[in-house]
Order: structure tokens, then sequence, then C-alpha cells
């Protein structure tokens, strides 16, 4: 914006917000160092005296006391919700998507999509891995996934007297599907 | 007196970003000037620099919008801040359920007194 040297002590102050501030993201930081010096140039005239720089500084807390506020704003969403550590620790115990679930599911989704035939068996093993899928749904999501070769291998024969077929598989839809029964 | 306090804190922090929209919904305030209202309220505020994150979290939600504005004092631009749609709605949503809940409180709290 400008850089209008401020009174040294409240050049002092905005030197220790600077510090402090290099744990928020590089925009927020900018944003908060920007507005606190905007509030000091509007709240301090240009004969201020030392005893009126303390006292702006003063009821605006400390440096450190701010960037708590905004590290917890940029985190956090509304400040009285603070799950993280606990969403956590609910994730690995009680939750189904493990690493090999997402792994699965990835790779029979997504997988499919950019490298197809790989990307499925890859997601199938990590299925087959999983500790907390059963052997039914384990089953149910193999045979899903080979459903469409199935399906083709069968309606060659009739597809072969009917004109081109369509070669687009619907492969990534059923794997969806299993994505979201499981 | 402790536990008093912490308690006050908590709903302090709750409100206070309904505060910041009930004062936008009068008219548009420049940062410097919102603050320093919120700062004279009563308990309202312990650190008036903690008020700035709070307004960037309210411009990210888009419940308010800033703009830069030259100063009539010939000073440096300032950053003025306005309540949105969204803000107005949530502050009308907010007002309606803080009635409620200072009544009830207030109900237990005040019964026997005369």
């Amino acid at each position: 914006m400008n850089s209008t040297r401020l009174n040294p002590l409240a050049e002092d102050y905005l030197g220790r917000l600077e510090a402090a501030a290099r744990v928020l993201p590089n925009q927020d930081r900018e944003d908060l160092l920007l507005e606190l010096r905007g509030h000091l140039e509007a709240g301090l005239a240009e004969d201020a005296s030392d005893a009126d720089v303390r006292n702006l500084l003063n009821d605006l807390g400390s440096p450190e006391e701010i960037v708590a506020a905004a590290a917890l704003e940029s985190e956090a969403g509304p400040p009285i919700q603070r799950p993280r550590e606990h969403l956590g620790a609910f994730d690995e115990s009680a939750s189904p998507w493990g690493t090999f679930e997402v792994l699965a599911v990835l790779g029979l989704t997504v997988g499919t999509v950019l490298i197809p035939i790989v990307g499925p068996v890859l997601g199938l093993g990590f299925a087959w891995a999983s500790p907390q899928w059963t052997r039914r749904e384990k089953w149910f999501a193999t045979v899903l996934t080979f459903l469409p070769v199935i399906a083709l291998v069968l309606g060659a024969g009739v597809a072969m007297n009917q004109g081109p077929s369509r070669p687009v598989s619907n492969a990534p839809l059923s794997h969806l599907i299993i994505g979201v029964l499981s | 007196m402790v536990v008093a306090a912490d308690v006050l804190s908590q709903l302090r922090r709750g409100a206070l970003e309904y505060c910041v929209l009930g004062l936008l919904a009068r008219e548009e305030r420049y940062g410097f000037d919102l603050v320093r209202s919120l700062g004279a309220l009563d308990g309202m505020v312990t650190g008036e620099g903690t008020l700035y994150p709070l307004l960037s979290r309210l411009q990210k939600d888009g419940r308010v919008a800033s703009t830069w504005r030259e100063s009539d004092s010939g000073g440096p631009p300032r950053k003025y801040y306005a309540i949105t749609s969204k803000g107005h709605r949530a502050l009308h949503d907010f007002t309606a359920e803080w009635g409620r809940f200072r009544d009830t409180v207030d109900t237990i709290l005040l019964e026997g007194t005369p």
C-alpha cells in the first residue's frame, strides 16, 4: 500500500506481528499486516506521543494474541467447533475408510479412467487387502468390476449381427456403485 | 469467578461476529472505525486486533464485503466493510435464535427474583 514510517514503538509492534505471523498462510499474513498498519496509521496523529501509541497498542492486544486468533480463524471456520483431533481418532477406529479402502475405490474409479486395466486390477488388490470390508463385499466388488467385460463378451455375439457396437465400457459407473454400496 | 469468566469468553466469541454484522447492518464502516466501536463496548472485545482475523473470515464466508477507498482527509486509502445479503440473512436468523435463547436462560436464572 504505502510505507509511511510510524512511531518507532508502532513499527516495532508491526515487526513483532510480522515475525509471529510466519505460521499463517501467505495471503492471511499479508492481509493481517496491511490491516494493522492501516489501523495504526488511522489511529495515530503525526505528533502522537509515546503514551498515545502505547494506549492504542494496548487496546489492540499483543501480536501473539492476534496471530493466535488468526490461526484459529483460518483453520477452523466458526470459532466454537474445533473437533480436528477427535475426527482423526474417530476415523481410525470406526470409519470404514482406511488406507486400503480409499486406494481400492480410487483404483476402481479414477484408476480405471487414467490407467485402464492396471488401475482396476490394483484397485481390486487393495479391496481384497482391506481389513474392514467383508469377503462378500469383496466378491461383489470383483464381480461388478468384471461385469462390463462379461457383458461385452456375451453381447459381442449379438452385436456382431447388428452393426458397430458401442466401444465405450461403462466400467467407471459400476465402480462408482461399488463405492456407494461399500 | 474463573468459571464464569471462561463461560463468558465462550459466549462472547460466539456472539461477537453477529455484533460485527449488526453494526455493519446500520452502515458500512472502515476497519479502524469498526474495530474501535466494538472495542468501546463494555466487555465485548479483549484485544481489538483480534477483530481483523474475524473480519477476514466473515469476508471469506461471503457475509461481509470490502472495498478500498480514498479517505476524506487525504490520508492513505481505507478498507471499508459492508454487510452482504448473506450476512443479512445470517444476522436475521441469529437475532431470532438469540432472543429465544436469552429468554430461556432468563426464565431459569431470574426465577424467584422479584
